[in-house]
């Protein structure tokens, strides 16, 4: 791989990790618990993105798979998170 | 590695990057909880299926477009699950809202009802109340006194006498609708009016707002003052609604 293409990647998930930062920021404000879930949610669905991002980084395809399972684990959290808000407000 | 294989790894990165941070931009500046739901789901969704189609191009091979279709895939069916589920938790704990979030709820409809009084406007009452009960919406009944003064009475006392009788009975009308409302758990307004009946409706629709309006269709004895109240009704029909724009109904 040409060094351009290591540059564009490198930089593209330097931009990911800023949009991390900003739904930090969210997750650190809130105001509500579903603002932060969302946040949260957010925050997986990058870190699925980088994943990606490093698998043609390090030109090894065996990380689509942990991004795949990155994805998997952040969708049912994000499931639970919901359940345990609902029944927060109910008990 | 071809040019055109490294333009098309390029340009869906690139593009998947642009939707990851608008994504992010609206997680973090969108002002409530649903808003930034909708940031984060939709625009995510594109931006890593982006993200993961430059990696079936770079990569170019069956293994990894299979785990890319699969990633795609996944988030094209999860990101609106989990968005559903988000937001009726948001719901269920009353997440505030904008305060400049408008609500326009379609089945909330505005229902205009002129009456005339006696057993005819009675059935109307009955359907417009209806009407109100199954859209969830408000009633306003309108009786119109259509006074042409010089014809009425000679002199000016009496024409006020009459006037004031109209106007009682009009009332009186529009009590027994309100009161019939009433009775089936609706608040329904009330106005009365004087001068031209088309020219009233047509105000009283845009002073409440009106979704719809419900007329009730004439009945007369005779066959010729059936057809001649017939077309005067379509006319007033007609008129109403290229006036305001809002859809009239007639009540049999």
């Amino acid at each position: 791989m040409n060094n351009l293409t290591h540059w564009l990647l490198d930089s593209a998930m330097l931009l990911l990790a800023i949009t991390i930062i900003l739904c930090v920021i969210r997750l650190w404000r809130g105001p509500t618990i579903a603002d932060r879930a969302v946040a949260l949610d957010q925050i997986t669905v990058e870190v699925v993105a980088i994943v990606v991002l490093y698998s043609m980084r390090v030109d090894d395809p065996v990380f689509l798979d942990a991004a795949l399972v990155v994805a998997l684990i952040g969708f049912l959290s994000t499931l639970a998170f919901a359940r345990y808000i609902e029944r927060g407000a109910q008990a | 590695m071809s040019g055109l294989l490294n333009g098309l790894i390029v340009l869906f990165a690139v593009s998947g990057l642009f939707f990851m941070l608008v994504a992010a931009i609206g997680v973090y500046r969108m002002p409530d909880v649903y808003t930034r739901m909708h940031a984060a789901t939709k625009a995510s969704t594109i931006g890593i299926s982006g993200i993961a189609m430059a990696a079936l191009f770079y990569f170019a091979d069956t293994a990894t477009t299979t785990r890319v279709i699969l990633i795609i895939l996944f988030f094209f069916l999860t990101a609106p699950v989990g968005a559903h589920a988000l937001a009726s938790a948001a719901y269920v704990i009353n997440a505030p809202l904008w305060p400049q979030t408008r609500r326009f709820d379609l089945n909330k409809a505005r229902i205009l009802c002129p009456i005339r009084g006696g057993a005819a406007s009675q059935q109307l009452a009955t359907t417009a109340i209806e009407l109100a009960r199954q859209g969830q919406g408000a009633l306003t009944f309108l009786h119109v006194i259509n006074h042409n003064g010089s014809g009425a009475a000679a002199e000016p006392t009496q024409a006020t006498d009459t006037l004031n009788d109209l106007r009682t009975l009009g009332q009186k009308a529009l009590v027994v609708a309100q009161e019939q409302a009433q009775a089936q758990g609706i608040t329904a307004q009330t106005e009365i009016r004087l001068g031209d009946l088309e020219q009233a409706i047509v105000q009283c629709v845009q002073e409440v707002d009106a979704t719809l309006v419900v007329l009730g269709f004439p009945e007369r004895d005779q066959a010729t003052q059936q057809k001649m109240a017939e077309d005067e009704f379509w006319a007033l029909a007609k008129a109403i609604q290229t006036q305001t724009g809002v859809q009239v109904q007639a009540i049999r």
